[in-house]
């Protein structure tokens, strides 16, 4: 990932670090969710991503440096106009992540993935694509 | 996390005593495996022998054609020696990529090596540069060390107290990071000592690290990227996990190959 940019309407802004800071931490919990974590459990029930050395929690090294602006319209149910920043850049982010590995794999005829999009399933629709096949 | 006595020992010998005279010693040396597991009570031994007070188990010393780490190094200090550097940056570039900082502050090559953590790095650079486990008993040569997952041919109360490494005409290291815990989902290493390829594996075999015969025949022939890659490694025996499946393992030995010769100086 080289490059992430994330527009928001939260209202009006309060204070701007603090809602850089909040869609910062979206960004990393949604680019989490696209790539890396995941809860497996075994046929008996086990969890099997039962401590960090096997649940991928997003860190700082897994993240690009985010560019982040609001383009905000003013919220007309409160006086103070505000919306939310709360989880915003979590919504977004998964998608815009899998649409851009979908496209990276269009030329193989891959239309679907699923999350986490990891490195073993992202080889394995390559190994099953049609285009590939093809080629064969 | 179980009761158990913890005794720091002073010397060598008084460090093998301890663990012969109680019911279920171990040895102690960074403790960034072994204190997990007795937190999570896989473990319950009855003393915990520390390392950590001996003379002489700490160091790296240049011995011209081979390089002698001691047991109880840490991760960090081969990362940032610079004779290591110098004479086989490859293992210099493997300790620097152990897990994260607070591992490589704690963790030890002796405690690396004895654990044989089948998805650890150093067991791989052991087997591919063809190193000489040193013991308070005697010298293992690496083919005889490694004896299967988290086994070795280290008797109970045999202490590990350095590792010699002979210094490569050239050698390389790639591993492809488990996301999660950032052992080796697969690495592998090649060298080239005294005329002959080795190619170790770690974090893909059942058995733990292994040589590739079939990737040491291709690049005796052709020291190169592409030969390593043209080797289609067979995925019998390779580990299939929630991280990856044997198959795609399989895939990146051969991935790995190329990049570590690639890398190799
Ligand atoms: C979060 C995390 C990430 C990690 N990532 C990696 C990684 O990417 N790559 C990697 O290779 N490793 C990794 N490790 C393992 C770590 O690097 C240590 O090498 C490993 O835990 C063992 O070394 P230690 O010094 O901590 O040994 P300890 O935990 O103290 O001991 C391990 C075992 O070896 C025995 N032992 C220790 N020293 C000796 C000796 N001198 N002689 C005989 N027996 C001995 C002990 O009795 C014990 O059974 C990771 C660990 C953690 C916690």
């Amino acid at each position: 990932m080289i490059g992430f940019t994330a527009v928001d309407d939260v209202g009006r802004v309060v204070n701007p670090m603090i809602v850089a800071g909040q869609v910062h931490g979206g960004l990393a919990q949604g680019v989490g969710q696209a790539v890396l974590e995941g809860c497996v459990y075994d046929d008996d029930g086990q969890l099997l991503t039962g401590s960090y050395m096997d649940y991928t929690m997003p860190r700082a090294d897994d993240l690009p440096n985010f560019d982040v602006a609001t383009q905000s319209v003013m919220g007309a149910s409160n006086p103070l106009e505000v919306k939310g920043v709360g989880e915003v850049g979590a919504i977004g982010s998964p998608p815009a992540v899998v649409n851009a590995i979908l496209d990276a794999l269009a030329p193989l005829g891959v239309e679907n993935i699923s999350m986490p999009a990891t490195p073993n399933r992202v080889w394995q629709a390559i190994q099953a694509s049609s285009v590939r096949q093809a080629a064969e | 996390m179980y009761q158990f006595n913890y005794q720091k020992a002073g010397s060598q010998d008084d460090a093998v005593s301890a663990l012969s005279s109680a019911e279920d010693g171990k040895f102690l040396a960074g403790g960034m495996t072994l204190i997990p597991t007795l937190k999570m009570r896989l473990a319950q031994p009855s003393n915990l022998v520390d390392l950590s007070g001996i003379d002489g188990l700490v160091g790296i010393e240049d011995g011209g054609d081979s390089i002698t780490i001691g047991a109880m190094t840490r991760h960090v200090e081969v990362a940032s020696s610079d004779v290591v550097g110098i004479k086989i940056p490859a293992l210099q570039r493997l300790a620097g990529n152990i897990g994260d900082p607070q591992v490589r502050n704690r963790g030890t090559i002796g405690g690396s090596i004895a654990n044989n953590d089948p998805a650890a790095d150093y067991p791989a650079a052991v087997l591919a540069l063809n190193a000489t486990v040193i013991t308070n008993k005697r010298e293992i040569a690496a083919d005889d060390f490694f004896d299967g997952m988290f086994a070795t041919n280290l008797e109970e109360d045999e202490l590990v107290t350095a590792i010699r490494f002979p210094v490569p005409e050239k050698a390389g290291y790639a591993k492809f990071p488990n996301p999660a815990s950032r052992y080796a989902l697969v690495g592998v290493m090649v060298a080239q000592t005294g005329g002959e390829t080795r190619v170790s594996v770690t974090g893909a075999g059942q058995d733990g690290v292994f040589r590739a015969g079939e990737i040491e025949s291709a690049l005796s022939g052709s020291w190169s990227a592409d030969a390593a890659k043209g080797v289609k490694m067979s995925d019998d025996d390779l580990n299939s996990d929630i991280h990856a499946s044997a198959e795609y393992r399989a895939h990146l030995i051969s991935v790995m190959a190329s990049r570590a010769v690639d890398a190799a100086s």
